[in-house]
């Protein structure tokens, strides 16, 4: 992206950021890539009524790295100004400073200024190809980095036998320990990001092979899942997850699914938007509940709200039961997409859900009786607000009674 | 004690076996491509076989916190099938790329054909130009013999001893192989190959250069904790624990090691889907 263009990004989104809230000014601070410190990148208004200036950089503590919309509750009461991170999957890229006088905000208000902060931080994403090498160089030593700019500048040829060479040598060349990254790919012609959080090192670097590809990428990773061990199956997966664009590759996907690795199947689905995208709808949902089933979160397969539907909440539900009727736990995360489709009797099981001894089933709960909408449930969701000390809880618990 | 495990067929095991592993310490095991009891009838069974053990093998032992590794071969009893011998070699030079294959094996005599030769010979070559060492079976019937036109064909091909590991030998076989320069691996059986209390003689007798055991646990009757069981019997005899260990965990990781794939820090912190990573199950990924 062009100076001028980030300029006029930042202009167009700090106005947007003071519309949204009435402030009297905001500023865009990015992180600094070599120290701990927030740097100023472009400002609208006033910072305050004595007309100070913004600072040019600000600290940036342990406190700040790592925080989502948490302080900004805190915030709304006694501040002159709100903090409001720029999150890319889990990781704060900078934050957005809003100067906000004496006003006092609604959840819905700081909900907003954090979408759109959100977006902002995914408009100023690098391509997928730069963001990998960005996170392996941090990670890798550098015999091992020349190796893979060898091969990515290879793959920029066009050269496939490259790629074929280096994807089952890859886990040896460059590691297979955790990538340990927060952050997310961001293709910007589509509306889903590939967070990376449960990707490995080795996953990164077949992926980076892959999108500098000069050819059809998406069928050389179809052909990579099928020759392909645990790991290769797992890297082509995730590189779908990023270059695929037609559901040309979608039988690697469904023969993931069917395995009983649950590496492999994790790959194909959570944090996944090709398969969610392309699975057709009743294998979408026997995909849903196997990841139930396996114990991977519902929550990480993207687009799963979007595809819910009665049959699906039917399927979870159903399997509520079993788990039910054999005294064993249910998954937390079940609850907010089954409300989408609420089934007779529901309303009334995540009433008592809300007294669950762990914060994740009363959270879970609280999101879906809000999503639900039953004025019935009011009573049980004000009395367990009355006893709740879980910080997250209560703010769901506020939000949905408000 | 860790333990490595350099022959075990686990591919016919069930998870009791691999649970009981790790409890004895084994931390990583290496599973030789072998026939299955069964022939087969066409190429893609191997290639469902060779899948197998580089895929759902290697995740099943990592649920155990066991690091699972291979060779890749075409077996001496199925070379003699014409069905799938050609077939098979011209399938293994892009497996043999694979990560986690540590050699070519096993090869050599089942009953030591002029095609068991043949294939011996090229998978020899095969183990050459992927830069691997090479595992070689040696016969049930007929094993001084086998021993003898092994060792023959190696000196044919030129290839170097000290990547080869020469398995399953006896009281008979040690004299033939101990100054060649291979490796020397000892199959612990229940009832054939290699029992306990004569593994210990003659580790005694000849001493522990270069010399492996391994339970070769496979669909018959067998044992995979012959390992675990025959250093018992090693220190109830007396033998110094840095001897054993050299026997158990030393001589066949460095041998391994010479495919330069062995990650020796990977086995020392064993990494599973299922385990926590930083407070946090993978599966689940990381929650706020």
């Amino acid at each position: 992206m062009t100076d001028a263009a980030t300029h006029t990004l930042f202009d167009v989104a700090l106005k947007k950021v003071i519309d949204t809230v009435g402030a009297t000014g905001a500023a865009v601070y990015l992180g600094d890539p070599d120290r701990p410190l927030l740097r100023l990148a472009a400002a609208q208004g006033l910072r305050a009524a004595d007309d100070a200036p913004w600072p040019v950089e600000k600290a940036w503590g342990k406190r700040s790295a790592g925080a989502t919309a948490e302080p900004l509750t805190e915030v709304e009461n006694d501040c002159t100004t709100l903090s409001v991170p720029l999150l890319l999957g889990e990781d704060e890229v900078g934050t957005v400073v809003v100067a906000t006088g004496s006003r006092v905000f609604s959840g819905v208000d700081v909900d907003d200024l954090s979408l759109q902060c959100r977006a902002l931080a995914r408009a100023l994403a690098s391509e997928p190809l730069q963001a990998l090498r960005d996170e392996l160089a941090r990670r890798i030593p550098s015999p091992a980095r020349e190796w893979l700019e060898g091969g990515i500048a290879a793959a920029a040829r066009g050269e496939r036998d490259a790629i074929l060479l280096a994807f089952p040598a890859m886990g040896r060349r460059i590691g297979r320990e955790p990538l340990g990254s927060r952050s997310a790919l961001v293709s910007h012609d589509m509306d889903a990001d590939v967070p990376l959080r449960s990707w490995r090192l080795d996953d990164a670097g077949r992926v980076a092979l892959l999108c500098a590809f000069a050819g059809d990428a998406e069928a050389l990773a179809r052909e990579l899942y099928f020759a392909g061990d645990l790991r290769e199956r797992c890297g082509a997966l995730r590189g779908l997850a990023v270059l695929g664009r037609t559901p040309g590759a979608i039988d690697a996907v469904r023969d993931a699914i069917r395995s009983s690795a649950t590496e492999l199947f994790e790959a194909a689905l959570a944090d996944n938007p090709y398969a969610c995208r392309f699975l057709p709808d009743d294998e979408f949902r026997h995909a849903v509940l196997k990841a139930a089933f396996v114990g991977l979160s519902i929550e990480r397969l993207p687009g799963v709200e979007a595809r819910a539907d009665a049959e699906l909440s039917r399927m979870l539900l159903s399997y509520v039961t079993e788990r039910e009727v054999a005294g064993r736990s249910v998954p937390p995360d079940i609850w907010p997409v089954a409300a989408l489709h609420p089934t007779p009797g529901l309303v009334g099981k995540l009433c008592g859900y809300l007294e669950h001894p762990a914060a994740a089933h009363r959270a879970a709960a609280a999101t879906a009786l809000g999503r639900i909408g039953d004025r019935r449930a009011d009573p049980f969701l004000k009395d367990r607000l009355a006893r709740e000390d879980d910080r997250t809880v209560r703010r769901i618990l506020e939000r949905v009674l408000s | 004690m860790r333990i490595f495990e350099p022959h075990a067929h686990m591919f016919s095991r069930v998870t009791d076996d691999y649970e009981q592993m790790a409890l004895a310490g084994i931390v990583g095991v290496l599973e030789p491509a072998f026939w299955l009891g069964q022939p087969r009838t066409s190429v893609g069974s191997f290639a469902d076989y060779f899948d197998a053990i580089i895929g759902w093998e290697r995740f099943r032992a990592e649920q155990f916190g066991i690091r699972h590794y291979c060779t890749l071969s075409l077996n001496p009893k199925e070379a003699n099938d014409d069905r799938v011998n050609e077939g098979v070699l011209a399938l293994l030079p892009r497996y043999l790329e694979k990560d986690g294959v540590l050699g070519v094996g096993e090869i050599g005599f089942d009953d030591i054909t002029p095609r068991e030769e043949r294939y011996l010979a090229a998978q020899l070559e095969l183990a050459r130009a992927h830069d691997l060492p090479a595992l070689v079976h040696t016969p049930h019937r007929d094993k001084v013999r086998g021993v003898e036109r092994t060792l023959a064909i190696m000196r044919e091909v030129n290839f170097p001893p000290e990547r080869v590991l020469i398995d399953h030998n006896t009281e008979q076989t040690v004299p033939l192989v101990i100054d060649s320069g291979c490796t020397m691996g000892f199959s612990i059986y229940p009832d054939t190959k290699m029992d306990e209390p004569r593994m210990v003689e003659i580790l005694r007798q000849w001493g522990t250069d270069r010399m492996v055991i391994n339970s070769a646990a496979d669909w018959g009757k067998s044992d995979p904790l012959k390992i675990p069981k025959t250093v018992s019997l090693m220190r109830q005899k007396g033998m110094a624990e840095h001897d054993i260990e050299k026997v158990v965990w030393h001589n066949p990781v460095s041998f391994f090691a010479k495919s330069g794939r062995l990650d020796l820090r990977e086995m020392d912190t064993p990494v599973s889907p299922g385990q926590l990573f930083e407070g946090n199950s993978i599966l689940r990924g990381p929650r706020a």
